[in-house]
């Protein structure tokens, strides 16, 4: 930090928002790394929710700064009868005090316990009044007494307990370098302590090193007896009270404390296996490399406990010479000692099921007693069924955590179930914990993107694998917790969707929505990005969108409500509707929206950059198919710099919009600079990835498909086959295969071999059936194809069938334009089956669907009306037939070129009308013999249109021939034409009758 | 002479390490025993600052001591806060620490800990750059005194304290998450 920056964040500070970037840009024109501290900086000052945000006083109430006093402030005060004379010891859970009752006869000293963590309400007084009454009548050598107990003036438990003049039961045994026999036999003193107090209904709960002294007559005395369940509120008979304040030291905890089950005298029995566990080996059984409290709690619950012998060794301080030393016995005789029966003993009080443990103290005594005296112990014979048990438990664990580093990941995560009910609450409140999830979301989210089938083909076959496991994972173990729960399956959903999952995509973030809206309520932000995501997974899937669309509106509503810096949801909101408005053909919408969402977006400046590149392809998407496409261009180029500078040069988006935009570029007439561009790409990508890569496969993919579009049929069609020939190999998805196929039948049909596009068209569908089911818009595409193929081949009723299938799902599902694409279809093939009425019903509500969603003059509805026309004709309705050639002739010149061949076409079917009408003209004949000529000059190939239209020219010239001899040219045309007509597969049936009406065929 | 409570921290002429202590003693006691009271959901420690200048500092009237004062009561409020934490922390740390695993409360003040220590660290930082900015965070933030006292302790212009403010929290936003 240096003194100009503070400078220039005091003047950026004073210009006005919308202002700032373009003044640190001005600023900083020769420092760039300047302008990157000073937006960080900006970005910082926009944070309004830190520490210093808040008044320094929550700040103090929230550490608790009045929590306890100063523990010295204490001494020489009176707490009930006693008066306090020294500070003992002082940690979370309270303070210990020497006191001395000195108004009596006697002078008695205790140590007078502050509770201070804990307050008691309500029926807990008498509760704590009662157990200390039962304690203060425990009488045994071992147990350091109860003396009497009260609450202070802040409600505050105490207690006064027999005071001891000892040393902590390691530090004694380890200054008197205590052999093991005699360290056992100090253990079985405390045992029969435990033992007394069991019989007397009363468990420990919480027996650890510092709870045992030892005093100087060398008695050991146990502390504390029973005060973990004496500050327990609630009704002490269910286990449900262990699950609110529950006092516990963490390393001498048992696992059904750390998971907040019900508390057995097993549960004193693993306390004293791990006092054993330390008293012979000098280490804590647990936490021996764990630092943070939560790795040390998973310790205890997940592994177990290390043998003693390896123990010794493992750690360097003490080391294992000191700790033997302190024993009397070399390194080796100890491991031996500890490698034998004393192994078995500890082993059997540490198991983790508090049924698997010996069953009483006193169980467990014997054992260590027939230790003693050289007898077989009980432990080592169980021990040999526990372990080929545990073996398989374990195993099936194993199977899940031998997973890729991936799963590992998502295994941690998901883990956490083990712990505690109450644990896991705390660690998902902490702040660190949640920053950690998101941290994890977002990685795994960018990890599988990278990895995505759409961009890599599917070359990542175990990723949907993990996926699968992971979501499973979820559901099995995360139960209790709605919250995590709906989060991991939100990052779940999002990975289907990166994966092209959408059925499971949409089936888990459903999911996860239900559950964060009862968690997290069904307005929050938690369940608004699950929407987010929902809209957009939608969209992918080409899904019905109306039960999406209203939640949209909705956070766009509530995020227009917030002040300007906090609508971070706003602009992927405003592009997720407008997506689904493109979806559904409602491009002037779509487009509206998108434009603001773009607007937004800019006015962010840095940090939305990468909102904006979404927003500039959606809204090119959306451009694209309107009259200004063109615009694509630009919005493609302008996305295509941002995600030069805001992603990683690897990363597969970067290749794909270049791709649109050198498509885009084809498609808006610039056919030659987004060839050229392509050939550049393709040959580049040849180079660096190789033939065989997906993404090379997509590149030339996209060559050929320009390469169409500019009529050089041939090399598209190599290039198709070179592009399906890969995919077969490293496509996993299918989608660039079906793509290849679907674009060879179209090939094929353009050089006239129709036949030969039938197999491409039939191989699609299979495929798209296969692979994503019949209701796909991918299959239904395949299905149009499959139509047209079969309608140009006369292959009617196949065709029909195919047709009314597509219509039928596309209705059900919702997809307007696809419904009205495949009424179209039907139209022509009930047309050419010469049922005209029923065509021109189905072109009639595709014409109105398609002008409604994507106003007049689109050019899809320009070939129904085209259509249409020639089923008023069929009908015999001249009148109407030329009204709806009129109709389609006017898309020149504002929408087509005159020279569009469906221009001309319309002209010629104005031109048939007057021809049916007996007012052929020379206009007439000038239209019917230009789109013959047009038609021989684009698609030679297409004979039965060529003969039709030349038939029809042939009988208008006739007509308008003055006298009576026929001219025999024309004649032998006319009959050429006639014949040809009918010896086609597929002919209309208007040429068809007009042809067997001028053979004479019929009158 | 004893050192100082903060090695980075001005050291006021006119008022001596006594008061200092005094004035911290004075502070620690009556912020612990007005929040251990619970007749407060926060503690105001605006109040608490005037008041301990109108038991210790009134002696002084020119402006360029009670400036001195308000600069010793920030540095003092801050170490009440910033020892609490540390004491805080340094309990939780140790395995061998009794924790209620219910209250979330002492998870998050350990959270709240760590911040508040990061945040002291952040402010020495910035103390050796630029005195006057964390100047200005010690009294607006720790001692809560408002902008305009602010600017009329220091003879500047309200909006000059307000945007210096500004300045100084992105500062040390940016340092605390580093």
């Amino acid at each position: 930090m240096d003194r100009s920056i503070v400078a220039l964040l005091q003047e950026a500070l004073g210009q006005p928002e919308a202002a700032r970037e373009a003044w640190i840009a001005a600023a900083c024109a020769d420092a760039p790394e300047r302008a990157v501290e000073l937006r960080e900086l900006l970005r910082r000052d926009a944070q309004r929710a830190g520490i210093l945000d808040r008044p320094v006083g929550m700040l103090a109430k929230d550490l608790r700064l009045g929590a306890d006093h100063d523990p010295q402030d204490l001494v020489g005060r009176r707490i009930g009868p006693f008066l306090i004379t020294a500070l003992l010891g002082s940690g979370g859970m309270g303070v210990v005090y020497r006191a001395r009752r000195g108004d009596d006869a006697f002078e008695q000293t205790v140590a007078l316990k502050i509770l201070r963590s804990e307050k008691l309400h309500g029926d807990a007084h008498t509760r704590f009044a009662r157990e200390r009454r039962i304690l203060a009548r425990f009488s045994h050598p071992h147990i350091a007494h109860l003396i009497d107990g009260g609450l202070d003036p802040q409600g505050h438990p105490w207690i006064a307990l027999e005071y001891i003049d000892g040393v902590p039961l390691m530090d004694w045994c380890n200054a008197r370098r205590l052999c093991v026999t005699d360290r056992v036999h100090l253990l079985l003193d405390l045992c029969e302590a435990v033992e007394y107090a069991h019989r007397h209904s009363v468990v420990h709960r919480d027996i650890k090193s510092n709870n045992v002294l030892v005093d100087a007559g060398g008695t050991v005395k146990l502390l504390d007896f029973g005060i973990a369940k004496l500050l327990d509120e609630g009704d002490a008979d269910t286990a449900a009270t262990d699950t609110r304040a529950r006092l516990l030291t963490p390393v001498s905890a048992a696992p059904e404390q750390i998971r907040g089950e019900k508390v057995t005298t097993a549960t004193d029995v693993h306390a004293l296996g791990l006092l054993l566990y330390e008293l012979l080996c000098g280490h804590k059984a647990y936490g021996g490399r764990a630092v943070l409290q939560l790795d040390l709690l998973r310790e205890i619950l997940e592994r177990d406990a290390p043998s003693m012998a390896a123990r010794l060794t493992s750690a360097a301080d003490p080391a294992a010479e000191e700790i033997a030393n302190d024993r009397g016995v070399s390194v080796r005789t100890l491991q031996r000692l500890l490698r034998g029966d004393l192994h078995h003993i500890v082993a059997k009080a540490l198991r983790k099921e508090p049924e698997a443990r010996y069953r009483t103290v006193a169980e467990f005594s014997d054992d260590l007693r027939r230790y003693l005296a050289d007898e077989a112990v009980c432990a080592v014979e169980g021990a040999r069924t526990y372990r080929l048990r545990k073996f398989v438990a374990q195993h099936r664990i194993g199977v899940a955590l031998a997973a890729a580093a991936l799963l590992a990941l998502l295994v941690v995560l998901v883990s956490m179930a083990w712990l505690g009910r109450e644990l896991r609450r705390q660690a998902q409140r902490a702040d660190q914990q949640s920053r950690t999830a998101v941290a994890t979301r977002d990685f795994l989210i960018d990890l599988f993107k990278s990895a995505s089938p759409e961009r890599t083909l599917g070359n990542v076959p175990d990723a949907l694998e993990l996926v699968d496991i992971g979501r499973q994972r979820i559901d099995s173990d995360l139960q209790a917790q709605p919250e995590l729960q709906a989060q991991l399956l939100g990052t779940i959903g999002g990975l289907y969707v990166n994966l092209g999952r959408y059925d499971a995509a949409l089936d888990t973030l459903a999911r996860a929505r239900g559950l964060s809206a009862i968690a997290s309520g069904d307005r929050s932000a938690a369940t608004a990005r699950l929407d987010l995501d929902i809209a957009h997974a939608t969209y992918l899937a080409h899904r019905n969108s109306d039960p999406v669309r209203p939640l949209l509106d909705r956070i766009i509503a509530t995020q227009r409500d917030l002040p300007p810096g906090q609508r971070s949801l706003l602009v992927p909101a405003l592009t997720k509707l407008g997506l689904l408005e493109v979806d559904r053909s409602r491009y002037p919408q779509a487009e509206s929206l998108l434009r603001e969402a773009v607007d937004l977006a800019r006015a962010q400046g840095e940090p939305g950059q990468r909102q904006l590149k979404d927003a500039l392809l959606a809204l090119s998407e959306a451009v694209s198919l309107g009259p200004r496409s063109s615009e694509s261009v630009d919005l493609l180029r302008e996305a295509a710099v941002i995600s030069a500078r805001t992603l990683p040069a690897a990363d597969p988006e970067r290749a794909h919009l270049h791709l649109s935009l050198a498509a885009a570029l084809a498609v808006n007439g610039r056919l030659a600079e987004g060839e050229a561009m392509l050939r550049e790409i393709v040959a580049s990508q040849k180079r660096v990835l190789g033939e065989r890569h997906p993404q090379y496969a997509v590149s030339l993919f996209t060559l050929a498909d320009v390469l169409a579009r500019a009529r050089k049929l041939d090399e598209a069609e190599t290039l198709f086959v070179h592009a399906l020939a890969i995919a077969t190999d490293v496509d996993k998805t299918g989608d660039v295969m079906l793509l290849c196929l679907r674009r060879l039948a179209f090939v094929k049909q353009q050089q006239g071999a129709v036949a030969a596009a039938l197999p491409y068209a039939e191989r699609a569908m299979r495929l798209g059936t296969e692979r994503y089911g019949s209701d796909d818009q991918r299959t239904l595409d395949a299905g149009l194809v499959l139509t047209d193929v079969l309608l140009r081949l006369g292959q009617y009723a196949k065709a029909e069938a195919t047709a009314r299938e597509v219509h039928a799902r596309t209705e059900r599902m919702a997809m307007p334009l696809m419904a009205s694409l495949a009424s179209i279809r039907l139209g022509q093939v009930l047309r050419a089956q010469g049922r005209a009425a029923d065509a021109a019903a189905h072109l009639r509500a595709a014409i109105a669907a398609l002008n409604t969603s994507r106003g007049e003059h689109n050019l899809d509805s320009l070939t129904a009306i085209l259509e249409l026309a020639k089923a008023e004709r069929d009908m015999g309705r001249v009148e109407a037939a030329r009204e709806q050639a009129q109709r389609a002739a006017a898309y020149a010149p504002a929408a087509l070129p005159a020279g569009d061949v469906r221009i001309v076409q319309a002209r010629a079917l104005a031109a048939q009308a007057d021809y049916l009408q007996d007012r052929c003209g020379a206009s007439s004949l000038a239209d019917l013999e230009a789109l013959r000529s047009q038609l021989e000059r684009e698609a030679p190939a297409a004979r039965e249109a060529i003969a039709g239209a030349a038939l029809i020219a042939g009988l208008c010239r006739r007509r308008m021939q003055p006298g009576t001899t026929p001219d025999a040219r024309n004649e032998a045309l006319i009959r050429d034409s006639a014949q040809a007509t009918l010896q086609a597969a597929a002919t209309d049936p208007f040429y068809r009758a007009a042809a067997r009406k001028a053979l004479g065929m019929e009158r | 002479m004893t050192p100082f409570p903060s090695d980075a921290a001005p050291r006021p002429d006119l008022i001596t390490q006594t008061t200092f202590n005094q004035v911290y003693a004075d502070l620690r006691r009556r912020a612990r025993s007005l929040l251990a009271s619970h007749q407060t959901s926060s503690l105001n420690t605006t109040a608490l600052v005037h008041e301990a200048y109108l038991k210790f500092g009134r002696s002084s009237q020119s402006p360029s001591s009670t400036l001195h004062f308000f600069n010793t009561a920030s540095i003092a409020m801050r170490q009440v806060i910033v020892d609490h934490a540390r004491y805080l922390s340094a309990n939780k740390r140790s395995a061998e620490a009794v924790v209620t695993l219910d209250a979330q409360a002492g998870e998050q003040s350990v959270v709240n800990a760590a911040e508040a220590i990061r945040l002291s660290d952040a402010l020495d930082a910035l103390r050796r750059h630029d005195e006057r900015l964390a100047q200005i965070v010690d009294l607006h933030f720790f001692a809560g005194l408002g902008y305009s006292e602010i600017a009329r302790l220091l003879g500047v212009s309200l909006s000059t304290v307000e945007r210096e403010w500004r300045v100084a929290r992105a500062l040390l936003y940016r340092d605390m998450a580093e």
